[in-house]
């Protein structure tokens, strides 16, 4: 019987999770933090630990974050429970947009205000790509309020993005992003075994 | 039925593949959904990834959704989001059930240091894909230039920008709107 209440207590979770974790993952793993936290079904570190592990395995964050929390409160069921609850509200909402957009797709405000949305929206991933390469190519050093103090650069990180922009610009061959991701990893395990 | 289960399959090779969230996983849909299959355009993607940052849940999922509906309604919806959900949901199970601490492997976190730069890489050759194929126009650039400088500067919410240009887009089809209105009472 509690058993089946907590499962319910965590779909519902991860249904608020869903439907309040605006702009993506990082979004949604505050939310997902501070319940597992309040209901004491996780502690601080063992949270930390699985964002860690939800950023190195493909995928959305928000979803990796979900699965394995849901896993790690009430087994495979709560993992797919959790999964669902995220995932739902998203695409219900979207099924619901996007028959109303499609529709109206060639009326001419629609198009006024996609006139404005492309550039945009360039220019709000142009500004995430920044703030992802700070984290990922500079080691965070001391945090202050505003800035941290890079106290070092990751080389292999940096030498793998040189060697893609190189082989993408230099050479005439078309090569599948894939590959690429395959060549980053053999590239930061070959870094390994030089010690760079 | 076919193409059901093609959205389902190219989602899911998608989903494997897509390290490092949901930016990560624009360079592949430019890859797979525009320039292989075709199934959308430039133009069109661009607007479904603006609707798909402003509607809650994980970016990736939300893109996948649009373009599985825009192909095949709403089962093709259902399809394309399984279909990029179920990669990620299975490895994180693997994870959780057979290795407690894999993490803890340095094998993995080498590996990682390569990949996320390599998707670093992925990304700025997308966006700068992206910039080649837009309209260049002085609006255009100046757009895209306020819009992210309003994130990078000023730190203001990427949803809060896209909700500020839906409304520029609002006004502008209003003014034009009016105007044309009098061109045709004057005439």
């Amino acid at each position: 019987m509690w058993t089946m209440i907590k499962l319910f207590e965590l779909f519902f979770v991860f249904i608020k999770v869903g439907v309040f974790g605006f702009g993506g993952g990082y979004g949604m793993i505050s939310i997902i933090q501070a319940s597992m936290l309040s209901r004491q079904w996780l502690t601080g570190t063992e949270f930390i630990r699985i964002i860690g592990i939800a950023e190195m395995t493909p995928g959305p964050i928000g979803i990796n974050v979900a699965t394995y929390v849901g896993y790690k409160v009430s087994g495979v069921t709560g993992s797919i429970l959790a999964t669902l609850g995220v995932a739902l509200p998203s695409m219900l909402i979207l099924i619901f947009i996007s028959g109303f957009l499609f529709k109206n797709y060639n009326h001419p405000m629609m198009i006024k205000i996609f006139s404005y949305l492309r550039p945009a929206i360039i220019g709000v991933i142009i500004a995430a790509l920044i703030k992802l390469s700070e984290k990922i190519f500079f080691v965070q050093g001391v945090e202050f309020e505003h800035f941290s103090i890079f106290s070092s650069i990751k080389i292999i990180s940096l030498f793998t993005f040189g060697v893609i922009m190189f082989l993408e610009f230099g050479t005439k061959k078309r090569i599948h992003p894939v590959l690429y991701i395959a060549l980053a990893a053999v590239i930061g395990i070959g870094g390994m075994y030089i010690n760079v | 039925m076919r193409i059901l289960w093609e959205l389902f399959s190219t989602f899911f090779k998608i989903g494997i593949v897509t390290f490092g969230g949901g930016l990560a996983m624009i360079p592949l849909i430019e890859e797979e959904i525009v320039e292989r299959k075709a199934w959308v355009e430039q133009e069109d993607i661009l607007n479904i990834f603006a609707v798909a940052q402003t509607i809650p849940g994980a970016i990736a999922i939300n893109t996948a959704t649009m373009v599985g509906y825009k192909l095949k309604g709403k089962r093709g919806a259902v399809a394309a989001t399984f279909g990029v959900v179920l990669p990620s949901f299975i490895i994180i199970l693997l994870i959780a059930t057979f290795t407690h601490n894999i993490d803890a492997y340095p094998v993995v976190g080498a590996a990682f240091e390569g990949i996320s730069g390599g998707v670093v890489a992925l990304i700025s050759l997308a966006v700068i894909k992206m910039i080649i194929r837009i309209d260049k126009t002085i609006k255009t650039f100046f757009i895209i230039f306020v819009s992210s400088m309003s994130i990078l500067l000023f730190d203001l919410n990427p949803i809060v920008v896209i909700m500020i240009f839906i409304f520029f887009g609002i006004v502008d089809y209003i003014v034009t709107h009016k105007n044309m209105k009098e061109d045709v009472d004057n005439d």
